[in-house]
């Protein structure tokens, strides 16, 4: 028992080349999944446009053919064209993207949505939610 | 007119179906008035739409897509999915009736 005994006298070990490698190397895994993570903790790369009613004014002028004749209706199926003068903003973004990309059906409003790029909806939108203001 | 044809005619004539019941809409209506306002027009976020004063029959083309996933939406098809074609159309005859927030464009360009 004593044989083996030889208290392990010495002092710790110091620190060899051998830890100061594998330190490195967790240092490393450390920086590489930070850098993997970052993309992931950067804001939201596409914020969204913020939309101009003064351009949108004239971009929306289209809108008109159908959304600003009073009881205007959809030929087939049969039914009222939207009032869309005073909608909520970010609504009217949404429901103009989904028709642009095909997740509400119109064949009509998606030929419209397919010209429009994402800062013309925002335009549009905004001029939309405040064109409701009446005198 | 043989009786055939007489059935038909009279099947035709009447097709149109059932209008909606505003009151009875009313009553179905709880479970829209958290996103929607208890009118329509009070919506949570600026995300939901206005729907008070909207044309009754845009209303139930609306709410018939979004239960069969033509438009493509899960918050509306889940809450449409429940529901029978009645209970879209008494919907839509409550929120038809309610006041308008929502215009066309006719007076948008005037000035």
């Amino acid at each position: 028992m004593l044989a083996y005994g030889a208290p392990a006298g010495g002092p710790a070990r110091p620190a060899g080349p051998r830890s100061d490698l594998s330190t490195r190397i967790s240092r490393m895994r450390l920086l590489a999944a930070l850098l993997l993570a970052l993309p992931l903790a950067s804001p939201a790369k596409a914020e969204p446009p913020a939309g101009d009613p003064e351009r949108g004014r004239s971009k929306a002028y289209t809108c008109r053919g159908c959304h600003g004749i009073p009881g205007y209706r959809n030929v087939y199926p049969h039914y009222h064209v939207p009032l869309i003068a005073g909608q909520n903003e970010s609504y009217l973004v949404e429901a103009l993207k989904a028709y642009r990309e095909g997740r509400r059906r119109h064949p009509t409003m998606r030929a419209q949505g397919l010209t429009l790029s994402d800062q013309d909806i925002a335009d549009i939108a905004a001029f939309l939610a405040r064109a409701g203001e009446r005198p | 007119m043989t009786a055939r044809s007489l059935l038909l005619v009279l099947l035709l004539a009447s097709a149109p179906a059932w209008a909606g019941d505003p009151a009875a809409g009313r009553q179905k209506s709880q479970p829209c008035q958290a996103c929607h306002g208890p009118d329509g027009n009070q919506t949570a976020d600026p995300s939901y739409p206005k729907i008070g004063g909207q044309y009754e029959d845009y209303l139930v083309r609306a709410m018939l897509a979004y239960k069969s996933g033509e438009r493509d939406n899960a918050i509306m098809q889940g809450f449409m999915a429940p529901l029978s074609e009645r209970d879209i159309r008494d919907l839509a005859a409550f929120y038809a009736r309610q006041p308008r927030a929502l215009g066309d464009l006719s007076r948008a360009y005037r000035d």
